[in-house]
């Protein structure tokens, strides 16, 4: 990518050190100029939603500018233009995570992507008896498409459980494997512990156990902020998310392994994943069309291949690298304020970019509406996670999530505002 | 009114936030020291409660006589919201008849919807100091959570349908 690299040629948001220029990053991100009630603001949320750099903004406005068109119809100019624009995205999506862009099927989210193999795939090859394995650190979006399913067909759900330092019990992960395992769906990093699972390996012996089990990795976490190569997951399939990846909303992705997506009956029947259609039937079309029925979110596509492009320029690993850095400093000012409980690892390493705590004194909304009111936006609640709340002990925390835009001063407010709102809320008797 | 027992007021800033937010004195003040966190020893009718959004927990007891409330024990565990409404609840109600627990409720909830203004024929005193969360609906649920209970427990008592929380 060429926007943003000065005239010597040297890109900078990028330090000597293999680091990233993060005050050079912060100009891309227009959002970052808002004031919240006259404070600046700091963003520590990007776990749900990450902010959108000015050149991902720029693609949706030239999109409708200047080519908007159908694609994948039309003979004219437009739609020419259209269609080599979105397939060009799904090759730069890919190349992200290092697939062929034929691997690359266009969903909403990753949520979407997690039902399409529940429908495409699960409904077709699942049955009674059947195991789908799964972890207790799933995301709602990881569970209830396999319960939905699960009691359509007889099949039966089992969790890993996790262990109080917020890793996968390995123990009793070898204890739950066994032939009947026909679904492995697990999170690559947990979006309230942080927690990165050793996918890798745990695919190696499902696969042990059952070989012919669907392995499916939810990247929502991962894929923003650490390299991810497909191939060396070893899984069937790989969901995520735009929006969390510097993208648009409305655009995520669900990468598969070629043998896989072709025994995979469409999710959606409607325009763009046929080949032919007659009154009495229709021949689907190939991968990954046959997935995409209707007018796709070409924009959105557009938007997410510029997201990926601009990590891509920045380096995963300087990304890494700034994620863990940043955590651990966010850890480590945790421990010297003392009075919270801080769940999942406590190291940058083993986390995806963010720290989850519930404070002794302040209940986590409090907390939350406190912080906001000095500018600071963190999330506040269960995450969408539910079971693994139930499993911490706890209704809510609260959870700072980092990209590649947040500073150690960021953290400093941060950790100066849970301060502070003790002294309000904190002196209950 | 406790509007100037500021105890705990240890910076000018946190104070000018809290005026602007949420967080009146008399809102902290019922949540510093909750009223009403006496289990009663023969409640009239009891109910609990959670706001599965966030865990709230609330236990509701009722003492009734002579068609009017006697006693009430609100323990709530959550939020500074729905600690300060259920405290509120509990110093208000005593006295009330049953009717005019069922009008003041209404009139609450009324109020903290933004579907009315306080300004009826209830003066809603120390509980207009909740109103912070007229704009801000991610957080109503927490301070109306005391008083839906309330209409449950008294729709029980009274044979009226039981509306859902939340």
């Amino acid at each position: 990518m060429s926007a943003g690299i000065s005239p010597a040629g040297r890109d900078p948001r990028l330090d000597a050190g293999g680091g990233l220029d993060v005050e050079a990053i912060r100009r891309d991100f227009p959002i970052l100029q808002r004031r919240i009630g006259g404070k600046a603001l700091v963003y520590l949320d990007s776990a749900a939603t990450s902010q959108k750099p000015r050149v991902v903004i720029d693609t949706l406005v030239d999109y409708y500018e200047r080519l908007n068109a159908n694609v994948h119809r039309g003979a004219h100019t437009l739609a020419e233009e259209a269609t080599e624009a979105y397939e060009n995205a799904r090759a730069t999506v890919g190349r992200l995570v290092g697939v062929d862009p034929s691997q690359v099927v266009w969903t909403r989210s990753t949520t979407e992507s997690l039902n399409l193999l529940a429908y495409a795939w699960a409904r077709r090859h699942l049955r009674a008896g059947d195991v789908v394995l799964l972890t207790e650190m799933e995301h709602h979006s990881n569970i209830v498409p396999w319960q939905i399913l699960a009691r359509e067909v007889g099949a039966r759900l089992q969790y890993v459980p996790f262990e109080p330092s917020g890793q996968l019990c390995q123990e009793s992960f070898r204890t739950l494997l066994s032939e009947r395992i026909r679904i492995f769906s697990v999170v690559h990093a947990s979006n309230v512990l942080g927690t990165v699972n050793p996918v890798r390996e745990m695919i190696a012996q499902v696969r042990q156990a059952a070989p012919d089990a669907l392995c499916v990795v939810d990247g929502a976490q991962s894929v923003p902020h650490m390299p991810v190569d497909f191939e060396h997951l070893g899984c069937d399939f790989l969901a995520f998310s735009g929006h969390k990846l510097y993208g648009p909303m409305g655009a995520g992705v669900l990468v598969g392994r070629h043998q896989r997506l072709e025994e995979m009956e469409p999710f959606h029947g409607g325009g763009e994943m046929i080949e032919s259609v007659s009154f009495e039937q229709t021949t689907f079309a190939a991968p990954p069309h046959r997935f995409e029925a209707g007018t796709p979110n070409v924009a959105g596509a557009l938007g997410l291949a510029a997201a990926a492009e601009y990590l891509m320029s920045l380096g995963m690993d300087r990304v890494r690298r700034h994620s863990v850095e940043l955590t651990d400093y966010a850890l480590e000012r945790l421990r010297e304020l003392g009075g919270v409980t801080v769940y999942g690892p406590f190291r940058g390493e083993l986390k995806s970019g963010l720290v989850t705590f519930v404070d002794r004194d302040v209940h986590a909304h409090d907390l939350a509406a406190y912080l906001d009111s000095l500018g600071v936006a963190i999330r506040a609640g269960h995450h969408c996670a539910q079971p693994l709340h139930k499993r911490l002990g706890i209704a809510s925390s609260a959870r700072a999530s980092f990209g590649v835009y947040n500073t150690r001063e960021e953290v400093d407010v941060l950790i100066e505002g849970i301060a502070r709102a003790r002294k309000l809320f904190g002196s209950r008797s | 009114m406790r509007e100037n027992s500021s105890a705990a007021d240890p910076d000018p800033a946190d104070r000018e936030i809290r005026q602007r937010e949420l967080w009146r004195d008399v809102l902290l003040d019922h949540f510093r020291d909750p009223r009403g966190r006496t289990p009663l020893a023969q409640p009239s009718c009891r109910r609990e409660v959670r706001n599965p959004l966030c865990g709230d927990r609330l236990v509701l007891e009722l003492t009734l006589a002579e068609d009017r409330v006697r006693e009430v024990s609100a323990r709530a565990r959550g939020c500074s919201l729905s600690v300060a409404s259920a405290s509120m609840l509990a110093e208000r109600l005593p006295g009330l008849t049953i009717g005019e627990v069922r009008d003041l409720s209404r009139t609450v909830q009324a109020y903290l919807t933004a579907s009315a203004d306080p300004a009826g024929e209830i003066d809603l005193g120390e509980i207009e100091a909740l109103g912070g969360v007229r704009r801000l609906a991610a957080r109503r649920p927490c301070a109306l959570l005391p008083w839906r209970c309330l209409d449950t427990l008294l729709g029980e008592d009274a044979g009226v349908s039981n509306e859902p929380l939340r």
